[in-house]
């Protein structure tokens, strides 16, 4: 929605994101290397891991369609999270509340309407913190 | 399943449900979760008016049902009993996030990532149906229906799709 407090992330930002909230349960972040390896043999795309660096660093920013396409099937996001603020904040807004659901430890959260809007998303993130207070964890830092 | 096979499945399953006397909702949901051996909580909170109403929410120990303040205890309670259901129906056993469910929560993610990040497995489908059923079906027994709804009938099955949809 016309949300003004989430300014326009750089591209190097928006892929940051990617690495810091698409991990899995107990484990690490992938690596570059891990990234640049499963595009290549998955996607038969060519890249490297240093050119990665470059991207998440901010020291390249004009990529080509290509290698945001094959970024973002890796992650499992639409590649317009990558260009069109609309669904970069609805990725955002629900790669924030898996990563909340993760680290509360919740396995499960079953409702009925579907289709949420980033606003609703964040209700559910609010439902899921008091969850993780009465489950005695420490409050969930997204940065 | 058709809906003459949902209603004889919740049928089943209501004869075997031990109802508190008179029906308190809360001791209710208590008693489900001292029989489950998983501690079920409700909490209550103010969710906006474009959110979920009720919600559902599994952590490694306990269960909670997350219910809105801001209505009526007639309408709390079926929210309550509608989540709660899902249980009773077998239909949160603990296998995690379900692919249904996944869909519901992160419509613009891949299936592959939701379940890389939270581990998981499946669920099928028709859950919301039968939940809404039983449901139903528990404050008829508890006397609190304000008419009985003719279950064969297609316009029920259509009066509960608009329940479904609408709370």
């Amino acid at each position: 929605m016309g949300d003004d407090e989430s300014r326009r992330r750089t591209l190097a930002e928006k892929l940051e994101y990617l690495f810091r909230t698409v991990r899995e349960t107990d484990r690490r972040e992938y690596s570059n290397e891990d990234v640049a390896a499963a595009i290549v043999r998955d996607q038969q795309v060519t890249i490297s891991a240093s050119y990665i660096w470059y991207l998440r660093t901010g020291q390249r920013d004009n990529p080509t369609f290509k290698h945001l396409n094959a970024l973002a099937r890796f992650f499992g996001v639409p590649p317009a999270y990558f260009f069109d603020d609309e669904t970069n904040a609805q990725v955002e807004a629900e790669l924030g509340l898996l990563a909340a659901m993760r680290d509360a430890g919740v396995r499960d959260v079953a409702l009925r309407a579907s289709g949420l809007s980033a606003k609703s998303l964040d209700t559910i993130n609010d439902v899921i913190s008091r969850v993780r207070e009465l489950e005695g964890l420490p409050p969930y830092e997204e940065k | 399943m058709d809906f003459a096979a949902l209603t004889e499945r919740c049928r089943t399953t209501l004869r075997a449900l031990d109802l508190p006397r008179p029906f308190d909702v809360h001791a209710f949901c208590a008693q489900v979760g001292r029989d489950r051996g998983r501690p079920l909580s409700l909490l209550v909170m103010d969710l906006p008016p474009d959110a979920p109403c009720g919600l559902w929410v599994s952590t490694e120990q306990r269960d909670y049902i997350v219910y809105e303040r801001a209505t009526t205890p007639l309408h709390q309670e079926h929210i309550i009993l509608h989540e709660l259901a899902h249980v009773l129906c077998g239909h949160v056993e603990g296998a995690g996030l379900g692919d249904e469910h996944a869909r519901r929560l992160f419509p613009s993610l891949s299936p592959g990532t939701v379940r890389r990040v939270l581990g998981r497995g499946a669920y099928s489908s028709e859950e919301e149906q039968e939940a809404e059923l039983l449901a139903s079906m528990i404050l008829q027994r508890a006397g609190r229906a304000r008419r009985s709804p003719r279950v064969t009938d297609p316009d029920a099955a259509d009066h509960l799709r608009r329940l479904e949809s609408g709370i």
